[in-house]
């Protein structure tokens, strides 16, 4: 599909390090998984959360209240140029909006397959380091025209303290998956840096 | 972007293969109409009246409501039917890789919904599967819980592209998370 079917085109990105299980953890999991994420699905327009843990060693594991998303995204290789995942943005940004980092030259196929098929509208990422870890707290919305990305904007601090209530109870999840219990150990920030707001012009009548 | 029509007619000749007639003339005569009229109808130079959609719908064992709209799932499901369908979505994702044909979501069900198309065989087999295991471990769930994840479950797994025995490993994964997330501890890990 993002081949032109003779040779792999490369991303424009740093792919991740998906951890061995990345594919079906979710799946195997889905039950407790549910239980958590539901605490919080429904409030701000928030249909969709996955966290996903990038270890001291470079490795992804992916826990997805849509397991299907992940599988699929996967299985067709357009996680590999969706750049949601990458590196590339996770290591220097604290948050982004999905359709910023899709890879330009496969933005129909990418978003096709990660939002259009699955219903959602829109989707941010919330990242947190700590411990060597990067945290990333993915959320969308399925709404149409959805304030997602301004609501995070506004109250990133709600939106992270909702991704770290449930970090909490899916931690017990991600310890049969690394060997450490360093992820314990991760607190929420007692500081929140706002997020860069944007540049807003006031418009004033000029008849006045 | 096709217009509404030509959509129509695009699925109605993706139908017309799938039901097993080569050509649009072997169709029309069959349901003796003239084939000047038929041929349009699977242009979309002509349009179709609600009675020919449901006329057409029945004779080829499709849904109307997708026939007209695109949304949901092609053809009833059930036995025997699921090759007819893989063939249908084949032709369709070809159409939507040429941009022919609109991209829809993945149709899902909703508790909430007060109808909706079910591929049966699937989701009985997910409430099956739950349903034993439940009983086996003796555990105690609530029932409206339990239909709630059976039907994420269902939503999860429906719409992936992969073969009828990694469908059932998945739901076999799902199952044993309802197990694992109750602290029963399971004998073996399923291996993919």
């Amino acid at each position: 599909m993002l081949t032109d079917h003779r040779k792999f085109i490369p991303p424009a990105h740093k792919p991740p390090l998906l951890h061995k299980d990345a594919l079906l953890m979710s799946f195997e999991n889905q039950w407790c998984i549910r239980q958590a994420y539901k605490e919080i699905i429904g409030l701000n327009d928030i249909d969709h959360l996955s966290i996903n843990i990038v270890s001291p060693n470079g490795e992804m594991s992916i826990i997805s209240y849509n397991p299907s998303i992940v599988y699929k995204i996967f299985k067709d290789g357009t996680y590999l140029y969706n750049g949601t995942i990458s590196p590339t943005y996770y290591e220097k940004l604290d948050f982004y909006a999905w359709d910023q980092c899709y890879d330009k030259r496969f933005f129909s196929e990418v978003k096709l397959s990660l939002q259009t098929k699955n219903g959602i509208d829109a989707g941010v990422n919330l990242i947190h380091r700590a411990f060597g870890f990067n945290i990333l707290f993915s959320f969308a919305s399925k709404r149409k025209n959805s304030d997602l990305f301004f609501n995070v904007v506004e109250n990133n601090k709600e939106f992270l303290k909702m991704g770290f209530h449930c970090l909490e109870l899916i931690k017990g999840i991600y310890s049969q998956y690394y060997d450490g219990n360093e992820i314990f150990l991760i607190k929420p920030p007692i500081f929140i840096k706002p997020v860069c707001r944007p540049n807003l012009t006031l418009i004033t009548n000029n008849k006045e | 972007m096709a217009n509404t029509d030509t959509e129509i007619g695009l699925r109605l000749k993706i139908s017309r293969k799938a039901a097993g007639f080569k050509t649009a003339l072997d169709f029309a005569n069959k349901m003796q109409i003239p084939k000047s009229t038929y041929s349009q109808h699977e242009t979309g130079k002509r349009s179709l009246t609600p009675e020919q959609i449901i006329y057409y719908a029945t004779k080829l064992d499709i849904e109307p409501s997708w026939l007209l709209t695109g949304v949901g799932h092609p053809c009833p499901l059930g036995k025997n039917k699921a090759e007819r369908k893989d063939e249908i979505d084949r032709e369709i994702t070809k159409l939507q890789e040429l941009n022919e044909l609109p991209h829809f979501k993945n149709y899902q069900i909703e508790i909430s919904d007060n109808s909706a198309v079910v591929n049966m065989e699937l989701f009985s087999k997910i409430i099956t599967s739950a349903i034993k295991a439940i009983t086996s471990k003796n555990l105690k769930i609530q029932a409206d819980e339990l239909v709630a994840f059976c039907i994420d479950a269902y939503n999860n797994i429906e719409f992936l592209v992969t073969s009828h025995d990694e469908k059932n490993k998945i739901i076999d994964l799902s199952i044993n998370s309802m197990l694992r997330g109750n602290h029963i501890i399971l004998e073996k890990k399923i291996n993919l």
